[in-house]
């Protein structure tokens, strides 16, 4: 039976999505091909998503940054000079208490640069910032399909808690409303828990999210 | 008894024969079957089917000669399929995004196999569904797609799982989860975005954001790579339960099931994940 002109639209239909997709599956001006894994994409995504709820409690200003960073968030480890940021202010907006950074580095114990994905850091931290200057962190994993966090993460995350001496606080003095499960340093993910227990996440000062995605509810262990 | 693809500038109406120019003797003979082809806008489209019914033949140099076919009546091809449509059904056709540069001559050899499949107007959906997304992402996606999926077929060792259903299914899969799910993050950064830029004291403009890396000087623009990606997931036609587009195209395979088996017999050997319909692989 020959190829009704409903299948010829469809062959058209198809080769216009393969067209559309071979335009997209690379960024515009760099043309690096597009990772949702590795791209920072749903870094991003968190990242706004926690603006969001702190814009409920506090006065939030963005800081474009300057020169030849300014507005541009970075995709890969980076300084923190010159990157935009988010700054969290009281009620009164006068007092500047916390800063929300994006994949810019930290220096750890050892004075070594580490880059979590998302620091909240005190209102005075300088460009060069130490654990001294960290409040709390959000490390992104994105999952294709239901993937679960795995224990390595779990392990790697709860490494770079000791060595930014995080795993004794237990007052953050961030507010979050709607996403008040989660101050504190989170493993977030869209796909699944890890299969260690809560009792393992509390040890390590760790919370894991699952299911944080749009148009889903995210779970939070502990 | 071969078969051609004839251009339709060699075929004089009124005459009612077919005029080739050749630099060598080429096999067209008594009975042989010809589609005629013709150029419509950016595509070429297989218009009519006929058969010999007489060769003449003059040879005017050395190398140049002339074949006069008088054809027996040719009628139309209704279906009105075209060389593109046809890419991946076709097994003549190894340039995937460009097929029309093998119908460049004005007469070609068609297998018996092809001829049929022109004149019967039948695609070979799971093969064109995995061919036209595999060709269409970037060479390290493609990798990637085989790498993450190569381990589950490992162990395959029953020939369904190397039809090009079965790839048509894991590359389905590997296009949602990279690029769909990058849509949906991309659209909700950019709904977050305009809602925190009505409040001015933020200070947030949406077309401003970018991406760049510590060492370079290009920046990405947030805005403009949203866009692509929804145009992207606008032209799946995506339902909160389907990919439209995606459904469509499993149910022309599962119509088709029988043409699915025969076109499996005429590409014989081919697999999605030994030998996939891709360019330059």
């Amino acid at each position: 039976m020959a190829t009704s002109s409903a299948g010829k639209q469809l062959l058209n239909a198809a080769r216009l999505a393969a067209k559309k997709l071979s335009v997209s599956a690379q960024w515009v001006s760099s043309g690096r091909p597009l990772n949702i894994a590795d791209d920072f994409i749903y870094e991003m995504y968190i990242l706004l998503r926690l603006v969001e709820d702190l814009h409920k409690s506090y006065v939030v200003k963005y800081d474009p940054g300057n020169g030849i960073s300014k507005h541009c968030f970075p995709c890969k480890p980076a300084n923190k000079h010159g990157r935009p940021r988010f700054l969290i202010y009281d009620h009164a907006g006068k007092h500047l208490l916390l800063q929300l950074c994006a994949g810019t580095k930290i220096s750890d114990l050892h004075n070594k640069d580490r880059a979590p994905d998302i620091s909240v850091q005190k209102g005075a931290s300088p460009n060069d910032p130490t654990l001294k200057d960290l409040v709390m962190i959000w490390d992104a994993k994105y999952r294709a399909k239901n993937g679960r966090i795995s224990h390595p993460e779990l392990s790697e995350f709860g490494r770079w808690i000791e060595l930014f001496e995080l795993r004794n606080t237990k007052k953050y003095g961030v507010t979050l409303v709607q996403l008040k499960d989660m101050v504190g340093n989170c493993l977030i993910t869209n796909g699944n828990f890890s299969t260690e227990p809560p009792e393992e996440c509390e040890r390590l000062n760790i919370k894991e999210v699952a299911s944080f995605f749009p148009g889903r509810t995210e779970n939070v262990k502990p | 008894m071969n078969s051609w693809a004839i251009n339709d500038s060699c075929y004089d109406n009124n005459a009612g024969h077919v005029v080739l120019s050749t630099s060598r003797k080429i096999g067209i003979a008594k009975n042989d079957q010809l589609i005629i082809y013709k150029r419509e806008l950016d595509d070429i489209v297989f218009a009519g089917y006929s058969q010999v019914a007489e060769v003449r033949l003059t040879q005017k140099s050395t190398n140049q000669f002339q074949f006069t076919l008088m054809m027996k009546s040719v009628k139309e091809i209704d279906h009105k399929l075209s060389v593109y449509d046809m890419a991946y059904s076709l097994k003549k056709i190894y340039r995937y995004t460009n097929p029309l540069l093998h119908f460049r001559r004005k007469y070609i050899w068609l297998s018996k196999a092809d001829y049929d499949t022109i004149l019967k107007g039948r695609i070979y959906w799971s093969r064109t569904a995995f061919g036209l997304f595999a060709n269409s992402m970037t060479k390290s996606h493609y990798v990637q797609f085989i790498t993450d999926t190569y381990p589950s077929v490992l162990n395959v060792n029953e020939k369904a799982g190397l039809r090009y259903a079965e790839g048509w299914g894991k590359i389905k899969d590997f296009i949602l989860n990279h690029f769909v799910e990058a849509s949906y993050l991309m659209k909700d950064i950019r709904l977050k975005a305009e809602e925190l830029e009505k409040d001015s004291d933020i200070g947030l403009k949406y077309n401003d954001l970018k991406f760049s890396s510590d060492d370079s000087e290009v920046k990405d623009e947030i805005n403009k790579q949203e866009q692509l990606l929804a145009e992207f997931a606008s032209s799946l036609n995506l339902t909160t339960l389907n990919v439209q587009l995606f459904k469509a195209i499993d149910m022309q395979i599962n119509e088709h099931l029988a043409a699915e088996r025969e076109f499996e017999t005429i590409f014989e050997g081919e697999s999605w994940l030994l030998h996939p319909p891709v360019n330059n692989y």
